[in-house]
């Protein structure tokens, strides 16, 4: 069930309803509530899924509770790499499995029919949800939690609605304490997540979606257009991603209030970000901070790698990381260059120099506002987003190409896309002024009196009327 | 607390549902030519012999005025074989003289790719006809118009406010307004014509939807057999333009079908894609006919289905 559909607008008042009126009086009603309004929403795309979502999730609690029960450290590990395994290899096989195929046959020229690959479908939210158990488990090797010896609340856990198909990615220390404590209604809270759920389904259904019919078209044919016009895409698309995506996360956690839970911020501005470091602290920040702990850190950790110097260690370490954050978005080689270009960069970005004899890492020195360093992210970003976008590395090859080599470079404007730029402009002016809350509405009522406020309010939702486009798919959902 | 925002939250809401519904109640009676089929279905449903099903193509080529018989035609942009399937069996049990069935065998039918998340279609098939097109559970979104192509009926909103709606339609919902064709646009100069793009789907070979829309062909052909109407296949013109860019795999396979359906089920085929002999004008765009066209083509549907009769 999609954020931005009429379902969804059935769905949730329903469910609000049930939870607080009958739900309310316990946790366990409570939390039955929630696994069973959960389970529908993810079912309603193809109840097979619910099947795995299931399996996973009771992998991940047994392995937990094995981990807390073993005394020896060998079956502790046995149990976290069950888990492990477990969830790399049901995403390997649904999500790798045939870019894998198609490499090695493509790389030693093996024949056609040699291998099958499967003909199956990805499971919505399949890199979110594993993610989030792997996660799991691994803390509660590392002690940092304790294991959950409630089922209900650990499947409450993994399927819980608002982030379950496209994150915030939860660590367990954080969201499953929540399905332990009864919720109680707060109006306040309660306000303030339909502020943030209103602000998300307008930036990705009015900013996002209408920007994404001229991305569309210039990335499905960029030999047919000039170089001003294939940047003018890409930039774009730019806007588009951040739109869609944190549009999404402010969907879901404002749902999320409207049940009395708390969940992380995933975005902080990204596009102001001085550095491609600082960019990553800004962008899908629970991803980031997922990769950093459970890959990046134990990485640079490990001195069983002989030969290689700790600072070797951390640049090999950050290539790889942002190698596997690339790969993590979609089994394509265009992603693993995104990724691979993102590291090389951050790793530049991490040898020191010298500034007023002060020894500084070059993104520190980015990111204290240099002149052209946010020029610097935004073409870098640009650039590296068109490997993201493409379909191909032949594709995304060819926009570059065009870009440098258009002998005119025309623009067509055919792609303005109007009136509707205001509304891009309108986001992003609203997001810059309130930089320093999570939503542009935190607060609100502290600066705009009620009557501009809920003008403001129903001018959202005339242009979620008017200008959306219904059952438009959110990008992120395919990762 | 809960009580209070529960009555809260309603009261904003309050005069979003009343604005949006006398916008909605506003495009429901717009004069657009689903409401004027749909009168005309309404009106001579117990007289009507010939049904046309396609997509645009259809839509724009065939204008029942020239037809002896009377004939319906609910050809809109997109319809694939999925949707006509569903119009004729849903339409059928209204239309007790229905004899003929006009199907169309477009260049790109066999391979799109069946779009059922379009909501314009169901709401527009649902609340005009009452054919429920989409195979999933549908509820009341279905016969919101409005919300289902906000775009679209926004700019017919303001055509009919400016009085320009439904000036051009005749009785039968055909649209005679020339001025949204291309060429109309580029004011039928051969020059510019040809240096502008083509739009035709599919751009690519897409195998993979062949043997579904086959399917759905074949049960549009079992469902005229079973009631003992005659299903007639319809190729439309195009320009020489338009033919020389199709993908000759996507050509190739459409036509071994059409072969082998013709020899199957002893099906007639008109085929008229050769449009050299129609002028620039006689087209909307490359492969739509134009009011002219559309008479052109529809005298010559007629002598064929004379000849068939």
């Amino acid at each position: 069930m999609l954020f931005n559909s009429f379902d969804f607008g059935l769905f949730l008042p329903i469910v609000f309803i049930l939870y607080w009126w009958i739900g309310g009086k316990r946790i366990r009603f409570q939390n039955i509530l929630l696994l069973i309004a959960s389970y529908f929403f993810y079912g309603v795309w193809d109840w097979r899924f619910l099947l795995l979502i299931f399996a996973s999730s009771l992998v991940d609690f047994y392995a937990g509770r094995s981990i807390a029960l073993a005394k020896v450290e060998k079956r502790k590990k046995a149990a976290v790499y069950v888990s492990v395994f477990w969830n790399l290899g049901v995403l390997f096989v649904f999500k790798y499995y045939n870019f894998f195929l198609d490499t090695i046959k493509s790389l030693f020229e093996i024949p056609e029919n040699t291998f099958t690959t499967l003909d199956i479908i990805i499971p919505v939210g399949l890199s979110f949800y594993t993610f989030q158990t792997i996660g799991y488990t691994i803390d509660v090797y590392r002690k940092k939690i304790n294991p959950s010896n409630d089922l209900l609340q650990f499947l409450c856990f993994v399927s819980f609605f608002p982030q379950l198909v496209a994150g915030p990615i939860e660590r367990a220390s954080k969201l499953l304490p929540q399905f332990k404590i009864q919720r109680v209604f707060k109006y306040e809270a309660a306000k303030d997540g339909l502020r943030q759920l209103l602000w998300g389904l307008f930036k990705k259904i009015v900013v996002a979606d209408n920007i994404g019919v001229a991305v569309y078209a210039i990335y499905a044919h960029p030999e047919n257009y000039g170089s001003i016009t294939i940047i003018y895409g890409a930039l774009l698309f730019l806007f588009q991603l951040y739109a869609d995506f944190s549009g999404y996360s402010d969907i879901a956690i404002g749902t999320a209030k409207l049940f009395g839970f708390n969940l992380s911020t995933n975005f902080r501005l990204p596009y102001i970000a001085n550095s491609v470091t600082d960019f990553w602290r800004r962008w899908h920040i629970t991803l980031s901070k997922w990769f950093q702990d459970y890959v990046y850190f134990p990485f640079v950790r490990n001195t069983s790698i002989r030969g290689i110097s700790k600072s070797n260690r951390k640049v090999l370490g950050l290539i790889f990381t942002m190698s596997l954050v690339g790969l993590w978005h979609g089994a394509n080689w265009t992603y693993l260059i995104f990724g691979i270009l993102h590291g090389l960069l951050i790793a530049i970005e991490a040898i020191p120099i010298y500034k007023r004899g002060k020894r500084i890492k070059l993104h520190q020195w980015l990111d204290s506002g240099v002149l052209l360093s946010k020029p610097y992210t935004i073409t870098f970003l640009v650039i590296s987003l068109i490997f993201f976008r493409a379909n191909s590395i032949e594709s995304a090859g060819t926009m570059i190409l065009e870009i440098f080599t258009q002998n005119i470079p025309f623009f067509d404007f055919s792609f303005i896309i109007g009136k509707k730029i205001l509304f891009l402009v309108i986001m992003i002016i609203a997001e810059l002024w309130r930089r320093d809350y999570i939503h542009p509405f935190k607060n609100i009522e502290t600066v705009i009196p009620k009557v501009i406020r809920w003008g403001i309010y129903y001018f959202l939702i005339f242009a979620i009327i008017r200008y959306g486009r219904p059952d438009e798919a959110f990008i992120y959902f395919q990762f | 607390m809960i009580k209070k925002f529960s009555l809260h939250t309603l009261l904003f809401l309050i005069p979003v549902v009343i604005a949006y519904g006398i916008v909605e109640q506003y495009t429901r009676s717009l004069p657009l030519s689903p409401k004027i089929k749909s009168d005309y279905l309404n009106t001579h449903h117990n007289d009507i012999e010939t049904l046309v099903l396609g997509a645009s193509q259809n839509r724009d080529a065939i204008n029942p005025e020239f037809l002896s018989s009377r004939t319906l035609n609910l050809a809109y942009p997109d319809q694939d074989y999925h949707v006509s399937y569903k119009v004729l069996k849903e339409l059928s049990s209204r239309l007790p003289k229905l004899k003929t069935v006009i199907i169309p065998i477009s260049y790109g039918h066999f391979e799109t790719a069946s779009s059922q998340t379009d909501t314009w279609k169901n709401s527009m098939y649902k609340y005009y006809f009452e054919v429920t097109v989409s195979d999933k559970f549908t509820y009341f979104k279905e016969n919101l118009l409005y919300i289902s192509y906000p775009n679209y009926y926004t700019s017919k909103i303001k055509e009919h406010r400016k009085g320009k709606s439904s000036l051009d339609f005749n009785d039968y919902g055909y649209n005679n307004d020339i001025s949204y064709g291309k060429f109309y646009k580029l004011n039928y100069d051969s020059l510019s014509i040809a240096k502008s793009s083509i739009h035709s789907t599919p751009e690519k070979e897409n195998i993979s939807f062949v043997s579904e829309n086959t399917e759905k062909l074949k049960a549009i052909i079992a469902y005229c057999k079973s009631n003992e109407y005659t299903p007639v296949f319809v190729i439309t013109p195009t320009t020489k333009r338009f033919r020389d860019q199709r993908i000759p795999g996507v050509l190739h396979r459409r036509d071994s079908i059409v072969s082998l359906m013709k020899s199957l089920y002893d099906i007639k085929l008109l085929d008229a894609e050769n449009g050299d002999a129609y002028e620039l004008t006689d087209y909307r765009d490359d492969n739509h006919l134009s009011p002219s066209g559309a008479k052109i083509f529809t005298k010559r549907l007629n002598v064929f289905l004379q000849k068939y009769k």
